[in-house]
């Protein structure tokens, strides 16, 4: 629980108030403003290599099912890597399903301002 | 006056009232201590039903405390405390008041012995919700704030219609137990599910949630829905029907959150979708699957604040509220991006956070109640909720392609706060012990053993597999999705406007023709009746003096007639 203690609480509302103008003023500077505080999550190269890292805990947890004394209780369950794969589809289905029923209800996010207060 | 605040809830009632006269360092004090003194007088009161009284023949037991009640009260005071906190800096004055009369009824109904006082606090929870929304002060939230009172107002008429024809059926105002059994009982549990945002009104929650200002929300997630639950898992436990009413909340929860791109909005959504979990405990009905849905509740209402409060700050710090105009956060609020994050894997049911002791209880109470199906679904939902608030809200929020913004992290108040609930999204998941020995049943359940923890892994990470995988499929549109609300926004204020200008046309149609007809009446009427009508002229003395000798003779002759 340890947290940079913060400025006096004065100062944080100036903070806050300055924020917003500031963002007004320039909304999209190119690339997260390169060169000054670039952080390492920007790097490509570091975000393959957590990609990598990623993939090999993703082979971890299946590889060491056989070790870690499952006792299914159905017997889906007892499918080699179940969790994995189950877990897989059930989210590639989800989407699809989104993505279907968004092609019937999805409406530009100014829908509802048209018909607002009357 | 004392002897009534004992009372936790109503504490926190009259706290609030006297919130508007402090100012400054008195104000936070008193924000922070109200809820903190009805935690304590809380722990205080002995189980059982410490008031009773009688009215209109029936007795009342406005303060009963069991382990039901005190864990539902003991979560409401806390969230109550962390809540107002994250709103010290709001610079509405009614917000915090509101909320804690919020707080407080919900509180309230935790510790309501009897259906006539769970319906008084219930309706004063419905106006300190409104109230909430209202303080937000914009239009939008205006529009929304009276469409969810709408929703609201009915839910309380089917609620009371339900109470006062259990009443009369059973002479008992005890809330005990009940099965849907009478037309009464399922008044009183379509009124229970109106709030938990079960089908088909699910759609007022995330209409109305997201239009609060940025702290509002953060109590709005809290209180109306758990205390549905609450309610549920003392009158309708084992029924049924609830377990598909669940499973039927998690998925439409977790579908429209992925279609959708407020980041508030998607945070709504998921409420339906856990208030599913634990609905469908509800109806699984075993002591494990009880104890679930009541640690489900508690763990829940942390986290899901944790996620509120991290967008918030970005809300209150950006003004941006679509996914689609943010991103890349993490380089300039990293501390919100941390507790975000915490609050995002504690949701999904991470090992070592919280949402991984209390969701893992009521799948294995589906397990052991040999329930392949629902585990089945359970299980998938539990992958989908990992998509769609586990990675889907923090990944666009703070990561992403970079929107440029570079906001700073929020002032101390709301980062203390942050930081309170993503320790205790920690904490609860490391050490749940305390929070079973609070459960209303003897948990006999160990959330950590090597399989349950593997087997989670496999469901969550293959998850987040699928979600980079199909990123692109997921890519956010400046679109909203239509929902059942469209029902009461579109068709039935048209039809509404409709019906007034045909009864404006028929009225004024029917006028001209009603108009002659009644006219020639009257006219009929009064012709005898007018000053010089018939009736009503003035006879001169003079005429009246005749007739009235006329008669007078009259009654001579007939006398001495034989």
């Amino acid at each position: 629980m340890s947290v940079p203690a913060g400025p006096p609480q004065g100062g944080a509302v100036s903070d806050m108030e300055q924020a917003q103008p500031a963002n007004d003023r320039h909304p999209l500077p190119p690339e997260g403003g390169r060169g000054e505080g670039r952080h390492w999550l920007d790097e490509p190269k570091n975000v393959k290599l957590l990609w990598r890292l990623f993939l090999a805990v993703l082979a971890i947890t299946v590889l060491a099912e056989p070790f870690a004394g499952l006792h299914p209780h159905f017997k889906v369950e007892a499918l080699f890597g179940f969790h994995a794969w189950y877990g897989f589809l059930a989210c590639a289905a989800m989407i699809l399903i989104a993505k279907g029923l968004g092609l019937l209800l999805k409406r530009p996010d100014t829908y509802y301002e048209a018909d607002g207060d009357e | 006056m004392s002897e009534w605040l004992v009372h936790p809830g109503l504490l926190l009632i009259c706290g609030a009232f006297a919130l508007p006269f402090l100012r400054g360092g008195m104000r936070s004090a008193a924000v922070l201590a109200l809820p903190l003194a009805a935690l304590f007088l809380l722990w205080q009161l002995p189980e059982g039903a410490l008031w009773r009284m009688h009215w209109l023949g029936y007795e009342l037991a406005p303060l009963s405390v069991d382990k039901l009640s005190r864990l539902f009260a003991t979560i409401f005071a806390l969230m109550a405390c962390g809540g107002g906190l994250f709103a010290l800096r709001q610079q509405s004055r009614l917000e915090i008041p509101a909320a804690y009369v919020y707080a407080g009824s919900a509180i309230g109904v935790a510790l309501a012995g009897d259906l006539v006082t769970v319906f008084v606090f219930w309706e004063l929870m419905a106006v300190g919700s409104t109230l909430v929304l209202w303080s937000a002060g914009s239009a939008q939230a205006w529009a929304a704030s009276r469409r969810y009172v709408m929703i609201h107002l009915l839910g309380g008429v089917v609620l009371f219609a339900g109470v006062a024809g259990h009443l009369l059926d059973t002479g008992d105002a005890a809330f005990a137990r009940m099965a849907p059994d009478s037309v009464a009982h399922w008044l009183i549990l379509i009124g229970f599910l109106i709030n938990a945002g079960a089908p088909p009104l699910s759609a007022w929650l995330p209409d109305a949630y997201p239009e609060a200002s940025w702290s509002g929300t953060v109590f709005l997630s809290a209180f109306t829905t758990k205390t549905a639950v609450y309610v549920l898992l003392r009158g309708f436990p084992g029924t049924e029907f609830l377990v598909w009413i669940g499973l039927f909340m998690v998925f439409y929860g977790i579908v429209y959150a992925l279609l959708e791109n407020d980041m508030r909005r998607i945070l709504a959504y998921s409420i339906v979708n856990q208030v599913g979990f634990m609905i469908a405990g509800i109806g699984i009905g075993t002591e494990m699957a009880l104890n679930g849905a009541a640690a489900h509740a508690f763990t829940h209402i942390v986290y899901k604040a944790l996620l509120l409060m991290s967008a918030g700050a970005v809300l209150a710090a950006t003004g941006r509220r679509k996914c689609s105009e943010l991103g890349g956060l993490f380089h300039s609020m990293p501390l919100t991006t941390i507790c975000g994050t915490i609050g995002a894997l504690a949701i999904s049911s991470f090992p070592l956070t919280s949402g991984f002791v209390s969701k893992s209880m009521v799948t294995q109470a589906a397990i052991d109640g040999h329930l392949l199906w629902v585990w089945l679904a359970l299980a998938a939902a539990s992958a989908g909720v990992f998509l769609h608030a586990g990675i889907k809200f923090p990944w666009f929020v703070f990561f992403q392609k970079d929107s440029g913004l570079r906001p700073s992290d929020p002032p101390a108040s709301m980062r203390w706060a942050m930081v309170a609930f993503a320790f205790l999204c920690i904490a609860l998941g490391v050490w749940p012990e305390p929070l079973y020995r609070m459960l209303p049943y003897a948990v006999d359940y160990v959330p950590y053993t090597t399989a349950h923890v593997l087997t989670q892994l496999q469901l969550l990470l293959f998850s987040g597999l699928a979600f980079f995988v199909m990123l692109p499929w997921l890519k956010r549109t400046p679109t909203l999705t239509l929902d059942v609300d469209w029902l009461w926004r579109t068709p039935l204020p048209a039809l509404a406007r409709a019906a007034g200008r045909a009864h404006r046309r028929l009225r004024e149609g029917l006028g001209a023709r009603a108009g002659i007809l009644a006219a020639r009446l009257i006219a009929g009427i009064r012709r005898h009746r007018e000053p010089d009508g018939m009736l009503l002229r003035s006879w001169p003395t003079g005429g009246m003096a005749l007739w009235v000798m006329t008669m007078l003779l009259a009654w001579l002759v007939l006398y001495y007639l034989p």
